[in-house]
Order: structure tokens, then sequence, then C-alpha cells
């Protein structure tokens, strides 16, 4: 059903010429069998058994997983979720195994920023649908997230455009429009950005009215 | 007395003293709890199970509830505390290379105290200058007083923690193997951690937590806001067998049972001669925790404060959330003053205090009598007045802020 309404998630797992590379931090090699054998043909799947914080940020960095998944009792849980709070520009999504029957922990697993989460004594063929899930997932929060990022960038922008045309337009007697204009001309011939043009007319404002 | 089932998590340091004392010399027992203690591989494991009900409590660090009730965290439903189990027992342990390098470039590196980062300064800058890999340094979590306390020495000396270092997180009982294969140049950890590297020659510890601020937040009783309002009289029976825990580790004997119950392999499975020493000070009393509960074991709204205003400062708070509002709801100094009086300890009075800033032994008034707080100068001088929180953050030059602080205490 998710896969007929969304291309993109097609276009994952239908390429198999482009496939998917999985890190997988298991110590259980029966649940990391039942992984590889899930994404034979669709997945390049990486096991960091043997290696522990360090060795595997090395690993994430080398791979550049599309997806990354753990064992909810893993030591390493710290590591990787460190990587989720610094580590904005190039977060990846998670999944997670859970115990049998933890369906509470499951869905909080989701909340907690892990993108989707595999159920001990799952079936080899749903293996990758819960990939293609996390996938989709995390690429709708992501992109939310940025968006919401970028809508307050814009917001902020405008306030400060509005206070530092409201002071040239007091302390230089301009008109809205002439106090507008000179600081895109500003912006443009120091090349910097609009923002910071009225950021520091405010901190001038600010600095000259003190003394 | 019916008896009451508590399930609580720890993670193996040596500040789980009082659970491992409370749960071996009957003190749950003696007020009708029956306490299963779970030893816990990592910090976000301990949340997700205290979310899920699997624990109803656990050893947690105090900035994980701040996290929490500041809506950083992952759980839908906020952490509360209503007792610390100490103050300060952290360190900074650096490699023997780090450390012949340190040595190299100022023979007088450690002559002062607490030894300053200014020298790590010079080498982080030559690393990136020279194109080699930057100086790794690890500590425990995000929300840790471990990373807190390492980018604040870090700060002091000029050094930017996002920018002229690698910070990453390692579990505490990997650090020192990490640390012998290199793989990372120094770490901030809890003890035993530390100690075990000074003993086995893998490492030299530098500089205590103390020395960077003596009075530092470090783990509490954490449960669910929601769990201490459904079962309030387990919990404050809880809070109580752990006050009792905590006067027994002000004795001597006290702390070398502590010492010799933690290294068994339920707890952390390390000889006793590692974790001795930061229990009794027998290398110093500044390895060691302050378990005090005069004032160490109570939930400080100033030093909560202290801490998300960290958090605002490396950029890990990036809304104006209302953090007076959010620590006021998640440190019930009230509960822990209703435990104390049952157990005639002395309580403060008041739930915040200037932080970091004095230099004398204070007198406090508390509730059965007057409290006594030691000197707890921070290493930059730069305390928190809890009065005046919006100006404390002005005084950094290192920081990664992302709010607006003007926003932040409207």
């Amino acid at each position: 059903m998710l896969r007929r309404n969304n291309p993109n998630i097609a276009r994952v797992s239908e390429t198999p010429d482009t496939p998917l590379i999985v890190l997988l931090i298991d110590s259980d090699p029966t649940r990391a069998a039942v992984v590889q054998a899930g994404l034979h043909d669709r997945a390049v799947v990486r096991r960091a058994e043997d290696l522990n914080s360090i060795g595997l940020l090395e690993k994430i960095n080398e791979l550049q997983p599309d997806v990354i998944i753990i064992d909810c009792e893993s030591p390493d849980r710290d590591t990787i979720e460190n990587l989720r709070t610094v580590a904005r520009e190039n977060p990846k999504p998670i999944v997670m195994f859970v115990e049998n029957g933890d369906g509470t922990l499951a869905k909080e697993a989701v909340r907690a920023g892990v993108s989707a989460y595999i159920v001990d004594g799952l079936s080899q063929s749903r293996v990758l649908p819960v990939i293609e899930i996390a996938i989709e997932r995390f690429r709708m929060v992501d992109g939310l997230w940025k968006e919401l990022k970028k809508s307050k960038d814009d917001l902020e922008t405008r306030k400060l455009v509005e206070r530092a045309k409201g002071i040239l337009m007091e302390k230089r007697h301009m008109t809205e429009k002439a106090a507008y204009d000179a600081m895109r001309e500003s912006s443009m011939s120091a090349g910097k950005p609009l923002k910071q043009v009225a950021s520091e007319i405010i901190s001038i404002a600010d600095l000259l009215g003190k003394v | 007395m019916a008896s009451r089932k508590v399930r609580i998590g720890f993670i193996p340091l040596s500040d789980a003293a009082p659970l491992a004392i409370a749960r071996h010399e009957g003190l749950f027992e003696e007020l009708g709890l029956e306490v299963t203690l779970s030893r816990e591989h990592s910090w976000a494991r301990i949340r997700d199970k205290l979310a899920i009900g699997d624990l109803d409590a656990a050893h947690l660090l105090s900035p994980m509830v701040v996290a929490s009730a500041l809506g950083l965290s992952p759980m839908p439903d906020p952490l509360a505390t209503a007792f610390a189990f100490n103050l300060n027992g952290n360190a900074i342990t650096v490699s023997n290379a780090l450390f012949r390098s340190m040595q190299d470039h100022d023979p007088d590196a450690f002559a002062q105290r607490p030894v300053s980062a200014e020298t790590l300064r010079y080498i982080a800058m030559d690393r990136l200058e020279k194109g080699q890999p930057p100086l790794t340094l690890a500590m425990v979590y995000p929300f840790s007083s471990h990373n807190y306390l390492l980018r604040y020495w870090l700060g002091a000396a000029g050094l930017h923690p996002d920018r002229d270092v690698r910070l990453i997180v390692v579990p505490p009982p990997d650090m020192v193997r990490l640390c012998e294969a290199e793989s990372i140049d120094g770490f901030c950890v809890g003890e035993p951690w530390n100690t075990l590297a000074a003993h086995t020659g893998i490492g030299h510890r530098i500089v205590a937590g103390s020395d960077i601020w003596p009075a530092a937040p470090e783990k509490v009783l954490g449960a669910k806001a929601s769990w201490i309002r459904d079962n309030p009289e387990t919990h404050l029976l809880l809070v109580r067998a752990l006050l009792r825990a905590n006067q027994r580790l002000m004795t001597d004997e006290g702390r070398r049972t502590a010492a010799s119950l933690l290294s068994d392999e339920q707890y952390i499975g390390i000889d006793t001669s590692h974790i001795a020493p930061s229990l009794t000070g027998s290398e110093g009393p500044e390895w060691c925790s302050l378990y005090d509960p005069a004032f160490a074991t109570f939930p400080w709204h100033s030093k909560a404060m202290w801490t998300a205003l960290q958090m605002v400062r490396w950029g890990q708070l990036t809304e104006a959330t209302g953090i007076e509002a959010a620590v006021q709801g998640s440190f019930r100094t009230g509960i822990y003053r209703k435990a104390a009086a049952l157990e005639n300890i002395p309580a403060p009075l008041v739930d915040s205090l200037l932080e970091g800033g004095s230099r004398q032994v204070r007198e406090l008034p508390g509730q059965d009598g007057p409290i006594t707080l030691p000197p707890d100068p921070i290493m930059d001088g730069k305390s928190l007045n809890p009065a005046l929180p919006d100006r404390y953050l002005e005084q950094f030059f290192r920081h990664s802020i992302r709010v607006r602080t003007e926003d932040l205490f409207r």
C-alpha cells in the first residue's frame, strides 16, 4: 500500500543495481541471518558485531549507510543516539530490534527518532518493507525538520529587517522604501545576507543609544 | 505490611553505591520495599525501559531529567526526581601519548590545579593545521555532566568543543580499552574508570570534576512523573531508604563496604582495589563524590537550571521553552523535604542557591537546623545567580548558542 502511494519508495527497492547499504549492529547471528536473507539482492548488509563506539563511528563514516539497524540492548545505543543530537548535518534512519511483545517500546522507539523497529521473530519477507518504511518515515521527519527550520529563519529575518527599517526611518528620516532599498544595496555590495545587515544596524543603534 | 515491589535500573559506576548498600544492608526491606536491581548497558536503554514501565525508577544522569522536562528527550511522559545520589565523581583522563605531548609542549602543564586545557589547545590546533585527525575526546552521553564539564574545561581555555576537537560518546566500560588502543586521546567519565586507567598505567587522571566545579550535579533517582504521581508512598519510601544509604556512606566503614559490594560481577565486576579510591578517598578526596545527605542529595533547582543553561550554551536547547517551569516541575523539593523530615535529616528551606560563586563555607537555614555548605568556586569564576539566569550566558566567549537568549526568561 505504502509502496503504491509513494514513488520514492518504489525507486529505492525496485532498482536492484543501486542496492541499499545497511549497517547491522547486533550480536545475535540468527537475527542477523534473517535480515541478510530478507535483503539479499536489495542491499549490502555489513555487520558490526565486533566493533564498538569509535570503530563503529569510523565504519559509519566509511560506509555512509542508508540505514542503521541496532539491537535495543546494545551497549552502543548511547554512541548512536549521540549521532542524532550532534550530527544534524548527516543523520541516518535507525531501525531497532526489540524483544517480542514489546509493543510499547516499539512505539516509543519510533518517537525516539528511531525510524522503525523489528520485533523478534520477524519473517524474512517482512524485512525489506520494514526498512523501506524506516527510510520513508525518516525522510518525512527530516524534511519537516528542515522545512520548519527554514520557515523559522525566514520569520526571524523578517522581524530583524522590520526593526532595522524602523531604526533607519526614525534616525535617518528615511521613507520605508528608501530604508529597505538602502539595506538591500548594502547587502548586495557587501555580499552579506540581508539578515546580517539588519542585525548589524540594530546592534550599532543599540551601541550608539547607550553612549 | 504488604511489600511494595520496585524495579530499579543502574549503570555500573561507583556512584551506584547507595543502591548496593541499601540492597545488601536491608535498608529497602526495613521500609517494606522489595527492590530488584537491574544492571543496564546504556543510558538510552534505561530511559526506554522507564518509558515503557520495564523499570519503575533508575540511577540516572541528572541532565537526563532536565532534558526530558525540556522536551529534548524523546519521551511522551517526562521524568522527575526528588533525590540526588551525589555531587561530583567524574574526572578527565588522557592517554599516555597525549600526556607526553602536553608535557613536551609545556613542562609546567601539570603544575597548576586545576590543570588548564591551554596546552591542549596548542596540540589540538597543531593537529588541525597539519591535517592530522582531530584530538578525539570521549564522554558518556549527550545529556550528562561529563559532557558539560568537559566542554566547560575546554571552553575556559578558549577551545571550541564543537570545532577544535572531536567529542564522541563511548560507554564507560569501553573508555579504558579505547584509550589503550589510542583510538581516543582522552575521556571524561565517572569512577571507577579513571582510577582503573591510572592503576593499569593506561592513562593519567589530570583533572577531577570537582576541580572544575566542586558542587556539580551528578546522578539522581529518576522516575516518570506519572509513576511518582501514581505511587507516592512507594516513591517516598524509596527516597527514605536511599537517604539512609547515603548516611551509611558518611562513615569510612560504609564506604569500604560499598567498594567491596560494587566489585561483584552483578555491579561493576572489577577488583575492589580499583573501586575503593573513589569511595574512601585513599588517593585524594577529589576523586570521590559527595554523598552528604545534608546538601548533596537535595534536588536543587539552581543546579538543574545550571544544567539547562549548559544545554543552551552548547546548542542542545534550540527553543525558548520555559526553563524555570520545567525545572520546578521535575525537581521535587517538596517530596525530598518530606522524606528528610521523616528521617530527621536537615533539609534546605530554599530551592535555589548561588551556584559556583562561593569561596567560603555558607550556612543555610534548614528544616531541622542550619545546613553548612562547602565552598564551591567554579574554575573560571562564572557563577550562576538563579535569580538572574538571563545574564548568565552573556559571560561566555566560547559557545554554540542557537536560540535568542533574551527569549529564554520572559
